[in-house]
């Protein structure tokens, strides 16, 4: 019984002992993008001070607390916001710093961004797993947005999305097809019976809708739409800002599309194919 | 033991009614379609193809195969443009995708074979994938019901059993570009101002008799739903026909759950059992919203008949009559106060005021012939004006 005792005191103290404090550094950075000739605006969180078109995307184990300090190189203040943990005392002066403890009690997906209208319409946005087992993951950050808009929005011009919103750019990882068929975070790479993972979250202003071609998902996670936990689907939608996280397990090989259903978005200003259409390519 | 030889020997009997099936469908591009409003738009489809005279239909014809089935569409390409079939949902190998970058297109002239074996129950789409964006608008989609056992009406082997079954696929247009199809515009542009299910609007699809769900309280009333729309389809099932959705995208769900509003987007497919506990007032309102700024666009109506449908008014709270009216009629309540309003299936208002006392007269002469929802308090009641 006492040995027993002490072999359990030891398993919580290993166990305790994983506890971890992650040390990272955002960047909050702002630039024009070009796709298929147009320039848009957007704003993003990246991991260095220089630009790069993607937000960053955080793995946690479940034990790890986030220990954050924000670099803002934009000329406005920003927020870091994750709701229902981080959504107030949480501004970023113009051009300033700023720390965060990040304690997400519970394994999941959790959606950070910038909670002003030249933040979150520009897509500064990303996600943060926690707990997530170590199978292959893939991220995709659907965002659309109106090239004129965009700049309005960067000057202040416009804080809303206006009703007769129009968006002409349909992006995941703020790249459209095919360009998007070579991003690595996207691309869905595997074999056969592998268990791969996708995070997929829309930061953009409109609800988007996914359809998989060849395959059937299992939705792990889904911080909007929760009745759709544990489902298998091949066609599932995005709230505004919501995460879905989905399992994939091949049952066979080839290339299949993966694209939003509504097809408007399956074109670059107006042209199709183009826009939200990913590729999964899995290997017998 | 006994109940596991049952059972095998039930897997054995379902499974060996599995036959291969071939089905005949030809593609045109040259339909067009009276809508509602008086339109006439070019459309595009699918039809059940013949040797001789054969037409095309909006939406494309209901496949039906049962559970286990290796089934054949061979599709004849009897238009001036490319085609393919993509069957939505069947997680088909590659080649059989529809997917031209992927698969094969069906050339002008061409036929071709597309074969896939029915795993699963439950409901699936198919739809042309070439220039898909404006394909669908054009109309060349439809459904695909896999029934689980031709021999018992199961949602799925082992599920809940059903004694009718309705299905429903909603979808849309944008009348400018069917009128013009050659020269559709950026389609970023596109605005569904045409919200159709199973291919009809407005007074046509109310009037429609296949379209208009006939059940008894007390019957199981299976409605297979899918949409190939461009907007967000709502569903509003009155609360009497218990509404519980049981499979999605042709898989049995977790646990199934209430659905007195079901929202559907596109390509998305649910399997709901309607089990009547009482009549119902109202009809099944069926909503569409754009998908850009989440706005209510249009409103159709599903007719309900039987006992479960439109009949006697529960008089404890109002009464309208007559009805059918010429656009005279009287209403009766006894909680007055309220403010009384007319929609047109667009979800227009086109009448509203205030009830001051238990019997007031109205007068909707000015309103053309048709359906209307009259809305008092939290009750919503259908008008048929016929002048």
């Amino acid at each position: 019984m006492k040995r027993t005792f002490v072999l359990f005191s030891i398993i919580v103290l290993t166990f305790t002992a994983k506890a971890n404090i992650v040390l990272d550094t955002l960047f909050i950075n702002k630039d024009t993008v070009t796709i298929t000739g147009f320039n848009y605006e957007i704003c993003v969180f990246n991991d260095s001070a220089n630009f790069k078109p993607l937000n960053h995307v955080f793995e946690l184990a479940a034990d790890d607390t986030l220990q954050l300090h924000i670099i803002n190189n934009d000329t406005l203040s920003h927020t870091f916001t994750i709701d229902g943990f981080i959504s107030s005392g949480n501004t970023i002066s113009a051009l300033g710093t700023a720390d965060f403890q990040v304690v997400l009690p519970n394994n999941g997906a959790y959606r950070y961004y910038s909670d002003v209208p030249y933040g979150k319409l520009l897509g500064a946005s990303g996600v943060i797993l926690k707990g997530y087992p170590n199978y292959p993951k893939f991220y995709w950050n659907m965002f659309e947005q109106s090239d004129t808009l965009s700049y309005e929005i960067a000057d202040l011009s416009v804080s809303n999305t206006p009703i007769d919103y129009t968006p002409n750019v349909f992006s995941i990882n703020f790249k459209t097809h095919p360009a998007l068929i070579t991003d690595m975070q996207a691309k869905v790479i595997g074999n056969v019976g592998d268990t791969l993972l996708i995070t997929v979250i829309n930061s953009g202003q409109m609800e988007h809708t996914l359809h998989f071609h060849g395959y059937h998902v299992t939705i792990m996670n889904a911080t909007m739409n929760t009745k759709m936990l544990g489902w298998s689907k091949d066609s599932f939608p995005l709230e505004i800002g919501e995460i879905v996280v989905v399992r994939l397990v091949p049952h066979q090989d080839g290339l299949y599309p993966v694209h939003e259903h509504n097809l408007i978005n399956v074109t670059n200003f107006g042209v199709y194919p183009g826009g939200m259409l990913n590729i999964i390519d899995i290997q017998p | 033991m006994r109940k596991n030889l049952a059972f095998i020997l039930i897997l054995i009997s379902s499974f060996s009614q599995a036959q291969q099936v071939d089905l005949w469908l030809g593609a045109k591009m040259d339909g067009s379609k009276l809508l509602d409003n008086s339109n006439v738009v070019e459309t595009w489809g699918f039809g059940w193809y013949s040797p001789g005279l054969w037409g095309m239909t909006l939406p494309a014809p209901l496949i039906q195969v049962t559970q286990g089935d290796t089934v054949n569409m061979h599709v004849i390409n009897a238009s001036p443009e490319d085609h393919t079939i993509h069957l939505h949902g069947l997680d088909v190998p590659t080649d059989m995708d529809g997917v031209p970058s992927t698969s094969f297109e069906i050339n002008p002239g061409d036929t071709a074979t597309y074969t896939f074996v029915a795993d699963y129950a439950g409901i699936f789409l198919y739809h042309c994938h070439v220039l898909t964006t404006l394909h669908l608008t054009m109309g060349m989609y439809g459904m695909i019901a896999v029934n689980a056992n031709p021999n018992s009406n199961l949602l799925y082997n082992g599920g809940p059993s059903f004694n009718s079954v309705y299905h429903l696929l909603s979808s849309d247009m944008d009348e400018s570009v069917n009128a013009n199809p050659l020269s559709p515009g950026p389609f970023n542009e596109f605005k569904s101002d045409y919200f159709m299910v199973n291919g009809l609007s407005g007074n046509q699809l109310y009037n429609s008799t296949p379209n208009q769900v006939t059940a008894y309280v007390g019957d199981s009333v299976l409605m297979r739903l899918g949409s190939m729309a461009y907007t967000k389809t709502i569903y509003y099932f009155p609360p009497e026909l218990n509404a519980v959705a049981y499979m999605s995208d042709g898989r049995v769900l977790p646990a199934p759950f209430d659905c007195d509003t079901l929202v559907m987007h596109s390509g998305e497919r649910y399997s709901v059992l309607l089990t009547p506990s009482s009549n119902v007032n109202t009809d099944i309102r069926v909503e569409s919203y754009e998908m850009r700024n989440n706005q209510l666009e249009h409103t159709n109506l599903i007719k309900l008949n039987g006992d479960i449908g439109f009949g006697e008014n529960d008089v404890n709270k109002i009464s309208v009559y007559p009805n059918p009216t010429n656009g005279h009629l009287y209403f009766i309540t006894e909680t007055p106060g309220s403010l009384l309003q007319v929609y047109d299936l667009n979800g227009s208002l086109v009448y509203q005021d205030l009830a001051t006392n238990n019997n007031s007269q109205l007068n909707l002469s000015f309103l053309e012939n048709g359906a209307y929802i009259l809305r008092y308090q939290s009750e919503s009641y259908k008008v048929i004006i016929n002048k």
